[in-house]
């Protein structure tokens, strides 16, 4: 079930919107939230919420361990062996065949018979996510940055809560604890207004600006072979603006559904394009799995401290591990490198780069990025490099017949995403006339909605 | 800021949300028949048991086309025909006269070509058998020929004897085994509560509306037409264009095996034979094994194949069932109707027109007055009158 589909907005988000305002007690609220997510995650795979209630369980228990023993062997494995299942969990269902292909090729490339099987492993659907929000929960927890809940249904809640669980944001608890804590006071009229509207910019993004552009460059990039110079750089842009508008858009989503039902989702994306070097840019994108990464990863490998090799490794190993977070591929490994490489390479020619005109750090560093998005885009490294060199070595080819229609759009996700504020930047108290120009394109998106194929938002498999 | 201002978010979005959901379940009133194109979908049965189509019931519209230009979204490329679609009080294809003077001699059991889809109801199958033969052929085709439903239907006819028609689409792929005894008695089987529930909650009248809409964008200027690999156009000799439907040129390319068939229809006439009837198959080509060969540019995937019905025709003769494969004589008729501009086919439609059916029709009586022998050859492809049945009255513009 997606956000932007009919049984999404005409029967599971007003009957649990409606059934959870009837509720008084804080418990009742939690073990609505819970049954709901896990309805809406049953939509997906009903299968799969087995593993999504064990890897809860398991963190629930853990944190009580956490609560109760002073212990350090006892701590250190109420950290450890909720973090190890869900790693193996991650593990076992996203990366298997990819290690197992991986060792396949690499055995051919030395002459050695290897033959792996591929196993019939689905994906669950949002793995990547729960699992971090309860990976996250226990390191806070041994950290001491948050106290661990005895409360079962509020952590089954925090952890499936439909709104951020398929495709996140990634939520801390400590930064929904407070609004848990009082979900019994929640006021149903107090972030209406800014729920609806934080929810319609969303859609108008995913289903009018990021669906639109999703259309008119697929068709092009199923056979990349075939482009030409101008239609490469016309599909590396769109996918940028693409991937941006239908990520931001969920989020957006998400947060204005939290705020429908008392619950304040952090902001995901702060203006990322707008960046001025790729440091900025990673403060912007994916705030939430970027902080994460920081957090748990990066400032544990030793950070910013140290000697300068051991900071450049710090970084090539968190993005790395950050590109293959977003799936089982070589490409998102190259991406995660290549993002990585940038952000060493920031730190050697930081100061020269500071002294270039705003223009051309701005230009520049969202050239950076397009690049990157063509290498996570590619289905492998060779479409990849396929792909790249089209766009810097001058290849003649056809242009697609609705290329003008490309550039009209482009040119507005260009002024939205470079000119305008993002939604958080918006203050969602609205005049008459946009509340009615917001209320048309909610219309509108209704109209494609119905008139369109399904589109799935592009993290869900992550 | 009050939420009780109607002018917020807050007060108009979720009334917004109610209100399409209202708008929906009024546009469900809507008779199919006003939103479809052609007789099938506008008589389909909401609930169907044994028949498809709804009992007594009369479609007419003068502006119906084909199913591979609405599939394929390509409106430039529509031949609009009038079509009447008149169903009997058993819901099948058929005329009330025709049960009134007794049982019919022949009962026809196949796919939509036999039902008569795209023509009008003097035009069907059934229709032009009784003007060349003289004998009351009961149209009983559906989607795929069953042999429990078969069985049923002869009873229900008071059929004590006489010939079953079983018109078998080269796209359909034979049953293999194992086969066990039908029953006729058993009641036809009925679907799922919850597949029906399904169903209807699918059938949104609106969303058909709005895609009919968002399909005129999706014209490849505004955004690219993806419905288009659906049924590829191809350009024939003659310079006309013609959709072909993609699965049937992917059959058309693959050696298809044809071994288990004799089993399959030994087994029918087995069974048909507990009702003291006999049987002959009818083997009907797709469009592209017509007109594959005829394109401008050959086909060279498919090179090397050998046609499937003719294989199929030799292991039923073998086996002794009677058959009528139609691929080598409308592979004449096509060639030589090509440069007059006539066609067997549709040429916006997987179905063939009433030229096709009447050559169908003509080689049917042949052998259905010696249905154990191969059907003498066909005499040579006399030119059609300009103004006979199956001309199409709106010329295609070549791409």
């Amino acid at each position: 079930m997606l956000f932007n589909s009919l049984p999404f907005l005409y029967f599971f988000l007003p009957v649990t919107y409606f059934v959870f305002w009837q509720l008084r007690n804080k418990n009742q609220r939690y073990l609505w939230l819970t049954v709901s997510g896990y309805v809406f995650y049953g939509c997906w795979n009903y299968k799969f919420c087995a593993l999504m209630a064990f890897s809860t369980l398991v963190s629930y228990l853990a944190g009580r361990g956490l609560l109760a023993w002073s212990d350090a062997r006892r701590r250190r494995l109420c950290l450890v062996i909720p973090i190890t299942v869900d790693l193996l969990l991650l593990g076992a269902f996203k990366y298997t065949n990819f290690l197992f292909e991986s060792a396949n090729g690499l055995a051919q490339l030395f002459g050695l018979a290897a033959d792996l099987p591929a196993l019939a492993i689905i994906l669950p659907v949002g793995i990547s996510f729960y699992t971090f929000h309860t990976i996250s929960y226990i390191i806070d927890s041994y950290r001491g940055a948050i106290r661990p809940t005895r409360n079962l249904l509020e952590f089954a809640c925090y952890v499936s809560f439909f709104a951020q669980l398929v495709a996140g944001p990634i939520v801390r608890f400590r930064q929904v604890e407070a609004d848990l804590e009082n979900l019994d006071r929640a006021e149903r009229s107090a972030r209406l207004n800014i729920g609806w509207s934080f929810f319609t910019v969303g859609l108008v993004k995913k289903v009018l600006l990021a669906d639109t552009l999703a259309a008119q460059i697929n068709p092009l990039l199923a056979h990349w072979e075939s482009l030409g110079t101008v239609s490469a750089w016309l599909c590396a842009l769109g996918y940028t603006y693409q991937l941006y508008f239908d990520f931001s858009g969920y989020s957006d989503m998400a947060v204005g559904l939290g705020h429908l039902f008392g619950i304040r989702l952090p902001q995901n994306f702060n203006s990322p394009y707008k960046a001025a070097d790729i440091a900025d840019f990673w403060h912007r994108w994916h705030i939430s799995l970027s902080s994460c990464l920081r957090d748990y990863l990066y400032i544990p490998l030793g950070g910013s401290r140290g000697v300068r090799w051991k900071v450049y490794r710090n970084l090539l190993i968190t993005m790395l591990l950050g590109g293959l977070w977003h799936g089982a591929n070589w490409t998102f490994i190259v991406w995660g490198l290549y993002h990585g490489l940038l952000l060493a390479g920031q730190r050697l020619v930081g100061a020269s780069w500071d002294r270039l005109p705003a223009w051309l750090r701005h230009g520049g560093t969202f050239l950076l990025v397009v690049v990157g998005w063509v290498i996570f885009r590619a289905d492998n490294l060779t479409m990849a490099g396929g792909l790249l060199q089209t766009m810097f070595v001058g290849t003649a080819g056809p242009l697609m017949p609705w290329a003008p229609s490309l550039v009209a759009m482009l040119l507005i996700a260009a002024f939205v995403a470079h000119a305008m504020p993002n939604s958080f930047e918006l203050r969602h108290e609205w005049r008459p006339v946009p509340v009615a120009g917001l209320a048309g394109l909610f219309v509108c998106c209704l109209a494609v909605i119905y008139g369109s194929q399904a589109s799935p938002f592009l993290y869900f498999q992550f | 800021m009050k939420c009780g201002s109607s002018w917020q978010l807050g007060y108009l979005i979720p009334r917004i949300v109610v209100l399409a959901l209202l708008a929906d379940g009024a546009c469900r009133l809507l008779p199919m028949s006003a939103l479809a194109f052609r007789g099938w979908e506008a008589l389909s049965a909401p609930f169907p048991v044994d028949a498809l189509f709804r009992p007594n019931a009369c479609y007419r519209n003068t502006r119906s086309y084909g199913d591979l230009a609405a599939l394929s979204n390509r409106p430039w490329l529509r031949q609009y025909r009038d079509e009447v679609f008149t169903t009997d009080a058993l819901g099948y294809r058929n005329g009330p006269a025709l049960c009134e003077q007794g049982p019919p001699e022949g009962l026809l059991v196949g796919s939509s070509f036999s039902v008569g889809a795209g023509v009008p109801d003097q035009e069907t199958l059934t229709a032009q058998l009784q003007s060349v033969t003289g004998k009351r052929v009961y149209n009983a085709a559906d989607v795929v020929a069953d042999v429990a439903r078969t069985r049923r239907m002869v009873q229900l006819l008071g059929m004590r004897r006489g010939l079953v028609i079983l018109e078998c689409l080269e796209r359909h792929d034979i049953p293999s085994g194992p086969f066990g005894p039908s029953s006729r008695s058993e009641p036809a089987p009925r679907k799922h509560w919850l597949t029906v529930f399904k169903q209807q909650l699918e059938g949104s009248r609106l969303q058909i509306l709005a895609q009919r809409g968002y399909k005129l964008l999706e014209d490849d200027c505004i955004l690219p037409n993806p419905y288009a690999a659906a049924a590829p156009a191809k350009v024939l000799r003659n310079g006309a264009t013609m959709l072909f439907l993609t699965a049937d040129i992917d059959n058309h390319r693959r050696q298809r095996p044809v071994d288990h068939a004799a089993a399959y229809f030994s087994w029918v006439a087995a069974e048909l034979r507990r009702d003291n009837l006999d049987l002959l198959v009818l083997l009907v080509p797709d469009k592209y094994s017509v007109y594959g060969p005829l394109l401008q540019e050959p086909d060279v995937r498919s090179e090397g194949v050998d046609p499937y019905l003719d294989r199929l025709e030799a292991v039923l003769r073998q086996a002794g069932i009677p058959v009528v494969n139609l691929l080598p004589v409308f592979r004449r008729q096509a060639g030589d109707l090509l440069d007059r501009g006539e066609y067997l086919y549709w040429r916006d439609d997987t179905h063939w027109n009433a030229t096709g059916i009447g050559v169908a029709a003509r080689e049917l009586g042949r052998a259905w007055n010696s249905p154990c022998s191969p059907p003498p050859s066909p005499a040579p492809a006399q030119p059609l009158a300009a103004d006979s049945i199956g001309a199409t009255p709106h010329e295609l513009p070549a791409e």
